[in-house]
């Protein structure tokens, strides 16, 4: 019933006119040898436009590798791809590792940090040896890699992963299972001494999906607990990974830690900060239902507010927001239409547009501003009739006009 | 046998610990793995394994992959990275091989991080230490902090540097270099570089070279002569001097690898820097030495004294140092005289200047010599002054002793004064009182107070004396016997005077009167000169007891004007003979 009214509001939504956005062009950025033998996931186009990153999984599932490539000239569209290349590097031996040669780890859940001179910069969750997704043995540690440097900043028995960076690239924060139950932990670059200091400290639960406001002021991530998932919001975070002391960060963080979901029973996931930071937008997981809604929320508090119903959540990335923080572009779980991409306002007045791609199957949207239009990487099959036949996705880019 | 079984034994020892060293080393690699497979807090561990079993057999250690990949890796875990890249080169230029090992260099050069940075120099460089610090404003992040930390830590440990050059693993970012050898021609020993992974920057360092110790240096007068060995290749050398807080100076240019600074401050500390420019025209080699010429001389010594010759010897000695001048001075009756100046090359150092025969007076005087070293532009000299006392002459003889013996005669007198001297001494010996005294020895000895002879016959000892007479040149300095004259007219005649005193004059002259005559200078020549006032005069003491008669008595007038006119002379020999041929009142 839901599910029909919500279908009905969007089709008196889109007869009426004051769309925002059209599409100009969508072009498919070739990986070269790579398509056709597997699947591409969690496209992300670096801060300064200079790479791509996408998840390639295998084709019998079991491997999963990041890998980048980077951009002829990052202020054209279509962007031109170099062949990626693996971010564990060419060689055929990772030198940290005692596998043999030949031999693949895992990476994924790739996250870039803010570009330096030297060029991009990303971490990233990685295996030390060759591993198959799901198995029994993988450990996950956090991976470090820019030009001219490749190195683990982690080293644990209990995984690492889900890395986001400060805004100015100085920290690293990710979620470690080292002290039990997933907690969220800072990894500091320029730290004297140590440079892991532990965040959280809920017995109970466990902390996932940390990503930072733009603007460095907020750090929000998923507590998982007691079954349920509520969002969280830390205010000045940068204050509490200064601390040294583990009682006194522990005090201190309790005071800066807010719910944003208070009473709620409900999933959640994969928050994202708006580009003012003043927003975050997540997934939920309705319990019993197959699809996923949109909920955003007010960084400063308030009550969560569902946004737009039956999306696709994306593997690993949070909501993708408009360059303008005035809406978002998700994936709408419509089988007939084969998960359109939609740009959904943030203002509730405001009507959504499906997002005229002619590409099937879309997931993992990343959005980037190119000169006075916006732009769209993500994951899809392309377009045409409707196949039977498992196509691979390949990486899309759509470029955006205001209507 | 017992020889035997101690070599038998002697082999079972060594190959057991052949053996035991080889179980170690096996043992150590294995521990330093089983530490790395721990993980991140057992790394250091790992590195201790692997590096003593490194010590215990290095040779197997370099080619060995097992444990190089080991190393590196433990290396690489700790920080030590420049280490793990010199062990890895180590054992690929050995011609091991291994994709573990080549693995981790590939890992080291393109995603360490960290950029090569090779340090060389033209010529051998001992004792080379070095470090870097992050530029004023650069972030270094903890894991290039702590590479910098162990880079310096292996720095800090003088090492060895040539054209090969040493290859450092540096990490990225602006850092400025230090080095204990200057960086180029201007001396500076640091410098800020910009390095990132997969950069390869270079650095010459100015090789301190040669070593003082191959420098041969010899202070000199007013100069330092050094030599300093060839450097193959070398275009050219440049030396330079400077002293406290002067400014260096260009002392020579060239292709010659010796050179003699003449113009080094006496006694001065000063420095000669050495530069070795290159074929390639760049500045290879950096050496100094401290050296200083001979400080001004500080000491003469002079010693003086009269010989027997009445010479004064005087004798000197400059002590060590520059010198430019030597000034010898003698001051006799308050007269100043140089006796010596000279300069540069001919400087007599030491020396002996033989000065005489000195006037002998009837006083004692002192004669001073003053010998100064000058040094120019030193306003201190060294002096030194040596006084020495010419004796009086002899006035008269005392106390004439004798031993006498037909075999042999010593003759012994005092003189007066005690110390006088004269030139020579003439011994007569007087047979018999009133007989001519015969020479029998001359002493040409100032300070002489003894003679002895052999006399040729002495038929009677009882009645023989001697007379020692004193002499300087041809004046005799006693008159044995003493001239007198007397004018006066006698009242009675000769044969009363004889009866009275019974002593006759020796010669009695009258003349006729000269008009213009005020007085009469009557001149026993050799003698004595007396003035008379009559035409008349009595001489006694005419006939010598020694040597040759007496030769001319001279008579002049002495007119007004002190013209001498002469009116009479009259030569007088005694002939030698002995008292028993005279009369018996006459003896």
């Amino acid at each position: 019933m839901r599910i029909l009214l919500a279908a009905a509001c969007f089709f008196t939504a889109t007869s009426a006119l004051a769309a925002d956005f059209e599409v100009l062009r969508t072009v498919s950025l070739g990986i070269g040898d790579m398509e056709g033998k597997g699947q591409i996931q969690s496209p992300q186009r670096s801060p300064g436009g200079e790479a791509l990153s996408f998840e390639y999984l295998a084709a019998n599932g079991d491997t999963l590798e990041v890998y980048v490539a980077e951009i002829d000239n990052p202020d054209v569209f279509p962007p031109s791809l170099k062949p990626p290349v693996s971010v564990m590097g060419a060689v055929s031996q990772d030198v940290f590792s005692l596998a043999g040669p030949g031999e693949r780890p895992v990476s994924e859940q790739a996250a870039w940090g803010p570009s330096t001179k030297r060029g991009t910069q990303m971490v990233f969750a990685a295996t030390r040896r060759e591993a198959s997704r799901g198995g029994a043995q993988i450990n996950f540690d956090l991976m470090y890699v820019t030009k001219g440097k490749r190195r683990f900043l982690t080293d644990h028995p209990e995984n690492d992963s889900a890395p986001t960076f400060t805004p100015d690239g100085d920290f690293v924060v990710f979620t470690s299972g080292r002290s039990g139950e997933g907690d969220l932990y800072s990894y500091s670059f320029f730290g004297e001494g140590n440079e892991l200091t532990r965040l959280t400290f809920e017995e109970t639960g466990s902390e996932l999906s940390a990503t930072f406001s733009p603007d460095g002021k907020s750090l929000a991530y998923i507590e998982h607990t007691g079954g349920w998932d509520h969002l969280y919001v830390v205010d000045e975070p940068r204050e509490l990974m200064g601390i040294k002391d583990d009682a006194a960060r522990i005090i201190r963080g309790r005071a800066k830690m807010r719910d944003l979901t208070p009473n709620w029973r409900n999933s959640a996931s994969t928050p994202s900060f708006s580009p003012d930071s003043k927003w975050i937008a997540f997934y939920v997981h309705p319990k019993g239902q197959v699809m996923s809604d949109l909920y955003v929320v007010r960084t400063s508090g308030g009550e969560a507010r569902l946004l737009m119903e039956g999306v696709v959540a994306g593997s690993g990335d949070g909501p993708a927001w408009s360059p303008d923080s005035d809406g978002l572009f998700v994936v709408e779980e419509n089988a007939q239409l084969m998960n359109p991409i939609v740009w959904v306002p943030l203002d509730p007045s405001a009507a959504r547009r499906r997002l005229a791609t002619n590409t099937e199957l879309n997931a993992d949207i990343d959005t980037f501003r190119l000169g006075s239009t916006v732009c769209l990487v993500y994951a899809a099959q392309g377009g045409g009739e409707k196949d039977a036949e498992k196509r691979w996705r390949k990486v899309f880019a759509s470029q955006l006009g205001r209507r | 046998m017992k020889a035997c079984l101690a070599a038998l034994f002697l082999v079972v020892v060594l190959f057991a610990s052949g053996q035991a060293g080889a179980a170690d080393y096996q043992d150590l690699v294995e521990k330093g793995e089983f530490f790395l497979a721990k993980g991140v807090s057992y790394t250091p561990d790992a590195v201790r394994a692997l590096e003593e079993a490194a010590g215990v057999d290095g040779a197997r250690a370099t080619g060995d992959p097992r444990l190089i990949s080991a190393l590196g890796k433990a290396y690489l875990g700790v920080g030590r990275y420049t280490e793990a890249y010199l062990w890895i080169e180590r054992f690929l230029s050995g011609g091991f091989r291994d994709p573990k090992v080549e693995g981790l260099k590939d890992y080291l050069l393109n995603e360490a991080g960290v950029g090569r940075f090779r340090v060389f120099s033209a010529l051998p460089a001992e004792g080379v230490t070095a470090s870097f610090r992050a530029a004023a404003d650069q972030r270094i992040d903890a894991t290039g902090k702590k590479v910098l930390d162990k880079l310096n830590l292996f720095l800090a440990k003088p090492f060895h540097l040539t054209r090969e050059g040493l290859t450092i693993l540096v990490p990225e970012g602006r850092l400025v270099f230090e080095c204990s050898m200057p960086l180029s021609a201007q001396g500076g020993h640091s410098k800020e570089i910009e390095i990132y992974a997969g950069d390869e920057l270079e650095q010459f360092v100015v090789a301190s070279y040669p070593p003082p110790s191959h420098w041969t240096v010899r202070p000199g007068n007013r100069n330092v002569a050094l030599t300093w060995p060839r450097v193959e290749k070398a275009r050219s050398y440049r030396l330079s001097r400077s002293g406290d807080g002067d400014a260096a100076q260009v002392v020579y240019e060239g292709e010659g690898n010796s050179f003699t600074d003449g113009e080094a401050p006496p006694g001065q500390r000063v420095r000669y820097g050495l530069e070795v420019i290159g074929s390639d025209g760049l500045l290879w080699g950096l050496s100094s030495v401290v050296a200083t010429a001979l400080p001004p001389v500080s000491a003469i010594q002079a010693r003086a004294h009269l010989n027997g010759e009445l010479a004064v010897v005087f004798d000197w000695e400059v002590g060590p140092g520059s010198l430019d001048r030597l000034v010898i001075r003698k001051t006799e009756r308050g007269e100043e005289k140089p006796v010596l100046d000279q300069r540069g090359e001919e400087i007599l150092r030491s020396g002996q200047i033989v000065d005489g025969p000195v006037a002998v007076l009837a006083a004692p005087q002192v004669v001073s010599y003053e010998v100064e070293a000058l040094v120019e532009g030193d306003p201190l000299t060294a002096k030194s002054r040596v006084d020495v006392t010419i004796p009086a002459e002899v006035a008269r003889i005392d106390a004439v002793r004798e031993q006498l013996s037909s075999e042999r005669v010593v003759v012994e007198w005092d003189t007066f004064p005690r110390d006088a001297v004269a030139e020579g001494y003439y011994i007569y010996l007087q047979r018999e009182p009133t007989a001519v005294a015969e020479l029998v020895g001359t002493l040409r000895d100032a300070n002489a107070r003894e003679y002895g002879y052999i006399p040729k016959s002495l038929e009677s000892l009882a009645k023989v004396r001697h007379i020692v007479v004193p002499f300087v040149g041809a004046r005799f300095l006693v008159e044995p016997i003493s001239v007198e004259a007397k004018d006066k007219p006698p009242e009675i005649d000769m044969s009363r005077v004889l009866r009275r005193s019974r002593k006759l004059p020796s010669a009695v002259l009258s003349w006729a009167p000269y008009r213009a005559a005020v007085r009469y200078i009557v001149r026993v020549e050799g003698r004595k000169e007396f003035l008379v006032r009559e035409n008349y005069v009595e001489l006694t003491g005419l006939q010598p007891n020694i040597g040759e008669p007496v030769g001319e008595v001279r008579v002049f007038a002495v007119k007004s004007d002190g013209a001498q006119v002469p009116l009479l002379r009259m030569n007088v020999q005694y002939e030698k003979y002995l008292s028993d041929e005279l009369p018996e009142e006459q003896r």
